[in-house]
């Protein structure tokens, strides 16, 4: 039998599907039993879930970044070739 | 297509004319992707000016090479492939750790669970319920995306690199251990670690 502690450090395995089969089952079996670990588990899917909504501060690009970003651009455009003239 | 308005272009629109060399497209790339990609490359390079240097060279290296993205994995993969090379290899030339390897870093950190079970394992002090029980509701509460985004920038460096681009831009797991260099098991740990220590930072907003 898994102790809950065991469970709260196998959960990442077993959300990403990467305990072997037997383990799994016997996280199963845990789960079924205990309301404390079905609660961890299902905060932590939680977590993960918002974890992919946070909006971080976007800050734009500074001018000059921009201004370089474009020059690159421009350059890339042109294409190779044609050496600036003399 | 029958959809209406679409503000926002699907990336295999912009990827078309960004091949036509349409700037507008270009810029919109920029918009879009550029804060995310500077916050992954500090996990490996630390000055800010030089995380900038590899993100500029990332676009560059991504305008010159987006005739042969094929579209077989998404664009987003293929730019943050793009950075990880070139922010481990500006981090060997600053001299700093290139692959994120090295779990002896952050050696056997105290989990936030440590003293929650009683010797045989059991939950002394359980999890408690939370006010918001599904992520829509997590979400509707500003205070609590915030502490979240706050607790994401607070993870050790390898942990947020693994975190961001599996969890927040959403990467496939063998995508990232590719990027990163490092094994599935390795890579598990961080995000173990990792999510361990964001469920308790909501649980910590939660329960406070």
């Amino acid at each position: 039998m898994l102790s809950c502690r065991e469970i709260t450090e196998l959960a990442t395995a077993y959300t990403e599907r990467a305990l072997p089969f037997t383990e799994r089952i016997r996280f199963w079996v845990h789960l079924s039993m205990c309301k404390h670990c079905r609660r961890y588990v299902k905060q932590l899917r939680l977590t993960i879930d918002a974890t992919g909504q946070v909006m971080f501060p976007l800050p734009k690009p500074s001018p000059q970044t921009q201004a370089a970003l474009l020059r690159t651009f421009q350059n890339w455009k042109k294409g190779p070739g044609k050496p600036p003239s003399p | 297509m029958t959809g209406g308005r679409q503000p926002i272009s699907p990336d295999s629109d912009l990827v078309r004319r960004l091949v036509a060399k349409d700037e507008g497209a270009f810029l919109e790339l920029v918009d879009r992707y550029h804060a995310g990609l500077l916050r992954f490359v500090t996990s490996f390079v630390r000055s800010p000016a030089a995380a900038e240097e590899v993100v500029q060279d990332t676009w560059k290296a991504f305008i010159e090479g987006i005739e042969h993205f094929e579209q077989r994995a998404s664009l987003k993969t293929f730019l943050y492939r793009i950075a990880a090379n070139r922010a481990r290899t500006r981090a060997v030339r600053d001299h700093r750790t290139p692959t994120l390897s090295d779990l002896e870093h952050e050696g056997d950190e105290a989990s936030p669970l440590i003293d929650r079970f009683g010797t045989a394992g059991n939950w002394l002090a359980p999890p408690t319920p939370w006010v918001a029980e599904t992520a829509d509701a997590i979400l509707e509460r500003k205070q609590a995306m915030e502490v979240l985004a706050r607790a994401i920038e607070q993870l050790p460096e390898q942990q947020r690199a693994v975190v961001q681009l599996r969890d927040v831009e959403g990467l496939a797991s063998d995508e990232v251990c590719e990027m990163l260099g490092i094994s599935e098991v390795h890579q598990r740990v961080l995000l173990h670690r990792a999510r361990t220590r964001l469920r308790a930072a909501l649980e910590g907003h939660f329960s406070g």
